[in-house]
């Protein structure tokens, strides 16, 4: 299961993740993120302090949320990972092509 | 005393909602042996990877099947293996291995499951037995020593 907290803050969107991003939570993440996209949100962050698992799931919904709001000029960074969670996202490659910070205010900073 | 037990073996269907289920019983086996939880991470990844497969595209009848998850604990390391009746999948023979170093419009996630099982996992070994595909996860545990390929039996 996966819990998503929503906060906008400034010019952008942050969700706070808790629980696992795998099949089942990846759903409702891709749900979510679809929608504000489609509403025109372009800044967001996805703070992963809460999250305790991803698979490649989950890191098929991050991707799809960042290619998707690049053309309009838009970013979707990450921030709080704890080191497993980090490992994943360094072996996937994901780290070269998704901003990460360690704190949510660093990434909506960060750019 | 409680009595320290060396293998465990789950039943699953083939319903991805028991991929978190058999998340929960491999940390309880793992912490019960005092494995990492670095470990344990990695190994329920391996498995996540390898059962969404499975279940996601092993039974084209989509009837119920049952998959079977057998954990070993050694000292000098961990053994998953699963046991399944769905097509042939060769997940060593499968697919090249993700690009990880292009940019973020050329990526694509296709791979990356089985890039995860390959790179968090020590061995993975894979057969076809008549109708069934038994796939074997290993995992060194830290401090072991052991680095050569070890023998199941």
């Amino acid at each position: 299961m996966i819990r998503i907290d929503e906060s906008r803050q400034g010019a952008a969107l942050v969700l706070r993740l808790t629980g696992r991003l795998d099949g089942g939570g990846s759903g409702a993440l891709e749900a979510l993120l679809l929608e504000r996209i489609a509403q025109g949100v372009g800044e967001i962050v996805v703070d992963f302090t809460g999250v305790d698992y991803i698979s490649s799931a989950g890191l098929r919904v991050l991707l799809m949320g960042a290619k998707r709001v690049k053309p309009s000029g838009g970013r979707l960074a990450l921030s709080g990972m704890v080191e497993s969670i980090r490992e994943v996202f360094e072996v996937s490659g994901f780290l070269k092509i998704l901003p990460a910070f360690a704190t949510v205010e660093e990434a909506r900073e960060g750019r | 005393m409680e009595e320290r037990l060396e293998q465990a073996r789950y039943v699953l269907l083939n319903d991805l909602e028991e991929i978190p289920q058999l998340a929960e019983r491999v940390e309880a086996f793992g912490v019960r042996h005092a494995v990492s939880s670095k470990v344990i991470f990695n190994l329920n990844l391996a498995l996540d990877e390898i059962l969404t497969n499975v279940i996601s595209y092993g039974y084209p009848d989509h009837l119920p099947h049952h998959i079977s998850v057998t954990l070993m604990w050694r000292p000098e390391g961990m053994t998953a293996e699963v046991e399944d009746d769905g097509l042939p999948f060769n997940p060593l023979a499968d697919a090249a291995p993700p690009q990880v170093d292009v940019s973020l419009e050329e990526r694509s996630v296709g791979g990356l499951g089985i890039h995860f099982v390959k790179t968090f996992m020590d061995e993975v070994s894979y057969c076809r037995e008549g109708e069934r595909n038994r796939l074997r996860l290993w995992k060194r545990l830290e401090g072991s020593g052991r680095e050569a390929a070890h023998d199941p039996n």
